[in-house]
């Protein structure tokens, strides 16, 4: 690479409170986000350049100039992604800032789906009418057959799944900024009805309102901002925008591809990974992910996930906030400021030792992929 | 249902499925340079980028790659169709279609094979369902039979 080339850095991370914000816009809560991770960056607007910005889901706010105008900012960058989870922002800023577009960028989202009563109930076809006709909506019906196949293929058990929302619980009782703290058993989790079956209500994504910022420099930058920058030393993406006219596609096995990418361009392999994020809209993406990003073995995610491996004390935490199934529904971007406060040591009570990287991963549906890999220090 | 509304016959793209299910025939479009059997309905082939296509009539027949049945509706409309059975079948001419599974929900098993029937939604239009393919045989010989 030139001269030119660098490496991004993330120096701030900032979060509101997440459940039920009434009477306030999503604008609002991403600027009140963005205002944070400002002040935990230690950076006054005037330094930012770059603005980064994902529209709430199904809406039409959250934009850039939105923002802009809101924050008072005239940035030299600006830009909007329709599905900005935190992956998919976080590459476009590392974009920016690699090819000079930009050098300090605050990336937010901010919704307030819950008190907006948005409707999750939307078609799951891969843009087949006939599929919203024959009554596949929202995300648990797909994931339901994807749990399913799994099962048949790898004799995969309702009572390993559940370990994904119990650890993930788990979690969340020590995460003050958590919606859902109270314990969940194998036995409770069992006991719940079946939403869209084999699913149950635990293995969803709540909604919740609230918003999560972040700030991304320069390395060079971030060494005169925070002594404790977290770097990002690996990024892959991967589409599947042909939907069902993939084989398996709901297994998603293009994720194996991402991640074989990820590890040989890193130069890390999944052992060097000391806790894993993962954009939880349902349960089966977690089972998925631990297998696709070679955890395990292909069809051990079950056993792995039964041994409690991702739970407190185990060797591979996931999900350390609780994740979207009982921290809040934030598009990955309370995922990764977790990451973010694990790697400076800021996780209180449920802080992982010595983590010096971490992977974050997230989906869009079944259409794309997107990993990082944050650590403590450039690569 | 779901979809408010009922399938546009004329619809540009969609409206050759449509008007085939309405006769009881399940057609997808076929490439007419490289034969590529595309699904769903688009204006142009997604394997080489021919535009148009041509309808032509499949066996409705294929295999159940898995499935789930809701039980809570999870959009409007479908509170009293709760619970059902929604799969993605593996056609044997090669495409993947979402449909209806209409059999006894404890019936149902990946690797199932299932045969399409026209159910009526509405004057006119049709929607594929899917039955296990010997109910869906013998349906048949009765109906031969009466």
């Amino acid at each position: 690479m030139s001269g030119r080339s660098r490496t991004a850095a993330i120096v701030g991370v900032g979060t509101t409170a997440q459940g039920e914000l009434p009477g306030r816009s999503a604008n609002e809560i991403a600027a009140e986000a963005i205002e944070a991770a400002l002040r935990d960056a230690g950076l006054d607007k005037s330094r930012v350049d770059g603005l980064i910005t994902c529209k709430a889901p199904r809406t039409t706010t959250g934009t850039d100039e939105q923002l802009g105008q809101l924050l008072g900012m005239n940035p030299r960058f600006g830009a909007t992604l329709d599905y900005g989870s935190a992956n998919f922002s976080l590459h476009l800023g590392v974009m920016a800032v690699q090819c000079g577009l930009a050098e300090t960028i605050v990336l937010a989202y901010g919704t307030n789906q819950r008190t907006a009563r948005a409707s999750f109930g939307v078609g799951m076809g891969g843009g087949s009418e006939m599929a919203v006709r024959a009554g596949l909506v929202h995300v648990a019906g797909p994931a339901a057959m994807a749990f399913r196949r799994h099962q048949h293929l790898y004799g995969t058990t309702e009572e390993q799944l559940a370990m994904v929302a119990v650890a993930q619980r788990e979690w969340a009782a020590m995460n003050p900024l958590a919606i859902f703290r109270k314990p969940l058993t194998v036995e409770e989790y069992l006991a719940e009805p079946y939403v869209a079956a084999p699913l149950r209500r635990s293995d969803l994504t709540m909604i919740s309102d609230g918003g999560g910022a972040l700030v991304l420099t320069t390395a060079e930058r971030a060494r005169d901002t925070r002594a404790d920058a977290v770097h990002v030393v690996g990024v892959a993406e991967q589409s599947a925008f042909r939907a069902y006219q993939n084989a398996d596609n709901l297994m998603r096995p293009w994720l194996g591809e991402m991640a074989s990418r990820l590890w040989s361009e890193s130069g890390l392999v999944p052992d060097d990974i000391g806790a894993v994020y993962i954009q939880d809209a349902t349960s089966v993406w977690v089972l998925q992910m631990l297998e696709w990003y070679g955890f395990c073995g292909l069809g051990e995610g079950g056993a792995f996930l039964a041994e409690g491996r991702t739970r407190p004390g185990g060797s591979l935490p996931v999900n350390t906030n609780g994740g979207q199934l009982s921290e809040s529904y934030m598009w990955g971007w309370l995922h990764m400021c977790e990451a973010v406060r694990q790697l400076r040591g800021e996780a209180g009570e449920r802080q992982i030792p010595g983590l010096e990287h971490v992977l974050d991963c997230s989906t869009h549906d079944f259409l794309k992929g997107a990993a990082s890999i944050l650590s403590t220090h450039p690569r | 249902m779901s979809s408010p509304s009922l399938p546009d016959l004329d619809h540009p793209v969609e409206g050759p499925f449509w008007r085939a299910a309405a006769e009881s025939r399940l057609e997808v479009q076929g490439c007419e340079a490289c034969g590529y059997l595309r699904w769903p309905p688009a204006p142009i082939c997604p394997e080489c980028g021919v535009l148009g296509g041509r309808w032509e009539p499949i066996p409705p027949d294929g295999t159940i790659w898995s499935f789930t049945v809701y039980h809570r509706p999870l959009a409007p409309g479908l509170a009293d169709e709760v619970p059902y059975a929604v799969g993605l079948i593996e056609l044997d001419a090669g495409v993947r279609m979402i449909g209806r599974l209409s059999a006894p929900h404890e019936s149902l098993a990946i690797g199932g094979r299932v045969s399409a029937r026209f159910a009526p939604i509405g004057e006119g239009p049709r929607l594929p369902e899917w039955r296990p393919a010997e109910e869906h045989a013998d349906a048949e010989a009765e109906g031969e039979r009466a």
